[in-house]
């Protein structure tokens, strides 16, 4: 590498005008949240390396970017450079050191954060238990069946992602293969009524969709939508068809027979099993007298494992979410209609899994503590050059 | 200087990159704890716990035309559509469709739900005759229920009203409902009814127009609609109000119209009809002894007797049969110019002979 170039990558320029970009990048990823929603606006704008901005409604690029990923490698990349050829160690300077050390883990903690944190969702009705929790944005078409136990489920769970148009989908513990039909990234299934739907033929020829049609909707962005996906699947057994079936995350499991034993087909949220189960037994909603506005949403839920012999009962609230396994609990949503009713209330609990989430916490702490270093380093060296204070002739 | 032994922050880009692009998805194999989850069964599917929640925008144009004011839900489960009007004091009212497989449970206990949701007692059979109001939705007769509560049950401020009609359409039934706020339900009662009139029935037209070829059946008796052949040289027309069905017969000097329409109990009586219809190709009235004796009695194909007139003005003329069966009075008329109506009139006495309900 040429020594210009490794210059160039040291120098403090380039460090300002990536802070400048980045300040560039946060202020229009922000705007563009307006119309691509959050989820969106993250992959577009912050997971990228290079973006561009468009005012809502255009569709010419008019802000061109570069994306989250090539401004904060190149931030790690100037920081390494710079330390390898331009700094040089020194006890006077090993504050700053220190201050740039937490910027690098805050960089890399940011960047495992973005590889490896899962978020997904567990909703229960007061007295169900869960061990598992749903993701909120990816789906699965699941086929289960008898496992050999009275309790346990094979399950083959195909993503999404490959549920396409004309994609036929095979496992060797499938007995049969599907084949799609049509696929929907977000669809309505609905039963097939009579005035609207005459002049339109089921959705499926089995099952549920024989008597439902489906209305595919527009793909949806913003965080307070959610995308069903639907897809209506042939099943074939070598060359003999079972009919097709129409599978939504709108629908429970429906049931076929093939191979001599029963399966279920589900379009389901991705599922991630736990190793202990949570049981909600008890929803507490509360709101500041006179308003809507909520002053409290509580859960408390009995924690199961039964590899730890642990059983015992927790609450979860605002800001006080539970630490367990691994994971992180928030307390998300409430079903405040059904409280209101009498019913059994209902809660949803956010479950964050980020391997790296003290590397924030830790970087800040070394970032904080190598200024106080260098503040200090620099105190002590302005004390000592002091000079002594001469007597005053009276 | 130290130079670098590598070119390492390359690969750390490079890293990056693979990193980044590196979420993979696969199909996944395992077993789990089986859930005692119901299967889905036939008909309407109920939305699950962690069912969506989408934007209203999305939805097609609904098959009738939605009042101004009434904002539109997102639709799900056994909801076909769904609205909600509001005042501007907080009050307000939801708006439902609903098709289920079969009677769902019938007419009384559909009825009675609806009155203890308002806070009244069940009604027996008997009462329940009472209760009802003929309406129409589309093209079709309906049956009308207001329930109004007596006790304060909405925010323990107000009491709630409830319309409702009930279409039996084939093996399925549809609930048209608005509830909520007794005023404002009352205030918007008339929207209400120009809803259901709006609704537009599909089949009517589809078969129709299939039927315009030749002498073809129109398909089901959906609805409580009798079967009938249409005439060759008549097609199916647009949705008109008041109308469950609408026929043109296209000629040069001025094409022929044909009205199927239908009324609880006696529609008003014959006298009063056939005497409009009189007053519209400009004939004095009649008493209802003349009516009877100038009009002649056909058999439908179904064993009713129909009424039929043949009411000849100077410049149109009216053939018209009326049906009164089970309470609910059937009118068709064939309106146009003397020589079409001439022309047609063995075509409109088939037509009335094929009915069958």
């Amino acid at each position: 590498m040429s020594k210009k170039a490794l210059q160039f990558l040291s120098s403090l320029k380039l460090t300002v005008v990536l802070l400048a970009l980045a300040i560039a990048v946060v202020f229009f990823g922000t705007l563009g949240q307006t119309s691509d929603g959050l989820y969106v606006a993250q992959e577009r704008y912050f997971r990228s390396w290079f973006t561009y901005w468009t005012p809502h409604g255009s569709s010419f690029p008019w802000v061109p970017l570069p994306g989250g990923y090539l401004v904060g490698s190149l931030l790690l990349l100037n920081l390494i450079v710079a330390h390898i050829t331009r700094f040089k160690w020194g006890w006077d300077k090993s504050g700053i050191f220190m201050t740039h050390a937490g910027i690098i883990l805050l960089l890399v903690g940011q960047l495992l954060t973005d590889m490896m944190a899962r978020e997904s969702v567990m909703s229960f009705r007061e007295g169900d238990s869960r061990n598992y929790s749903e993701s909120s944005m990816d789906f699965e078409l699941a086929l289960l069946t008898d496992a050999g136990s009275n309790t346990l489920d094979q399950v083959v769970a195909f993503p999404a992602s490959l549920v396409k148009p004309g994609a036929e989908l095979a496992h060797g513990l499938l007995p049969y293969r599907l084949r799609v039909r049509e696929a929907w990234e977000n669809a309505e299934i609905r039963a097939r009524a009579p005035m609207m739907d005459s002049n339109r033929p089921p959705a499926a020829t089995q099952g549920v969709g024989a008597r439902a049609v489906i209305e595919p909707r527009a793909a949806m962005r913003t965080m307070d939508d959610r995308n069903v996906p639907a897809a209506v699947v042939e099943i074939l057994e070598g060359a003999n068809s079972l009919g097709t079936w129409a599978a939504s995350g709108g629908l429970r499991p429906q049931a076929f027979q093939s191979g001599g034993r029963e399966w279920r087909l589900e379009y389901r949220p991705v599922r991630e099993y736990k190793p202990f189960a949570l049981t909600l037994l008890k929803t507490t909603h509360e709101v500041y007298p006179g308003t809507d506005i909520p002053r409290n949403f509580q859960s408390r839920v009995r924690i199961q494992n039964p590899d730890a012999r642990e059983d015992r009962e927790v609450d979860i609230y605002m800001n006080n979410p539970l630490r367990y396994g691994g994971y992180t609990f928030f307390q998300y949503q409430m079903g405040r209609e059904q409280l209101n009713q009498g019913g059994r209330g209902t809660s949803a609990l956010q479950v964050v899994q980020n391997p790296s989430w003290l590397a924030p916490y830790l970087g800040c702490v070394i970032v904080g503590l190598g200024l106080l270093v260098q503040f200090g380093i620099h105190l002590g060296k302005f004390l000592t050059r002091r000079p002594a204070p001469r007597p005053v002739a009276a | 200087m130290r130079r670098p032994s590598t070119p390492a922050p390359a690969v750390f880009l490079l890293a990056g990159l693979v990193f980044a692009g590196c979420r993979q998805e696969e199909v996944r194999v395992y077993q789990a704890p089986r859930e005692e989850e119901a299967l889905a069964s036939s008909g309407a599917s109920a939305p699950s716990a962690s069912a969506s929640r989408e934007s209203a925008s999305a939805r097609p144009a609904a098959p009738w035309t939605v009042p101004e004011g009434w904002v539109e839900q997102p639709a799900s489960g056994m909801r076909v559509a769904s609205y909600r009007v509001s005042a501007a004091d907080g009050r307000s009212a939801d708006i439902s469709v609903v098709a289920l497989q079969g009677e769902s449970g019938g007419e009384l206990a559909n009825v009675n739900r609806w009155r203890n949701q308002a806070g009244l007692d069940a009604l027996t059979e008997a009462q329940l005759d009472g209760a009802r109001t003929p309406a129409v939705a589309g093209r079709r007769p309906v049956t009308l229920y207001e329930i109004v509560g007596e006790k304060p049950l909405l925010e323990d401020k107000y009491r709630v009203r409830t319309l409702a009609a009930i279409l039996p359409a084939g093996e399925m039934t549809v609930f048209f409902k608005m509830t909520g706020e007794d005023a404002l339900v009352a205030a918007e009662k008339p929207k209400f009814l120009a809803w259901l009139r709006s609704v537009e029935t599909g089949e009517r037209e589809e078969s129709s127009s299939a039927a315009s070829a030749s002498a073809a059946e129109s398909d089901a008796t959906e609805g409580g609609l009798p079967r009938w052949e249409v005439p060759s040289g008549w097609r199916a027309a647009g949705p008109r109000p008041m109308r469950l069905a609408s026929f043109e017969i296209p000629d040069a000097a001025g094409a022929g119209d044909v009205s199927i329409s239908s009324l609880a109990g006696d529609g008003g009586g014959l006298l009063a009809n056939v005497n409009r219809w009189r007053g519209q190709v400009g004939l004095p009235a009649q008493d209802e002894a003349t009516v009877r004796k100038e009009s002649k009695t056909l058999e439908t194909a179904g064993g009713d007797p129909a009424l039929l007139v043949d009411l000849a003005g100077s410049e149109s003329r009216i053939l018209g049969a009326i049906v009164v069966r089970g309470g609910q009075s059937w009118f068709f008329k064939l309106t146009a110019k003397p020589q079409l109506a001439e022309r047609e009139r063995a075509a409109f006495e088939g037509f009335v002979r094929s009915l069958k309900f």
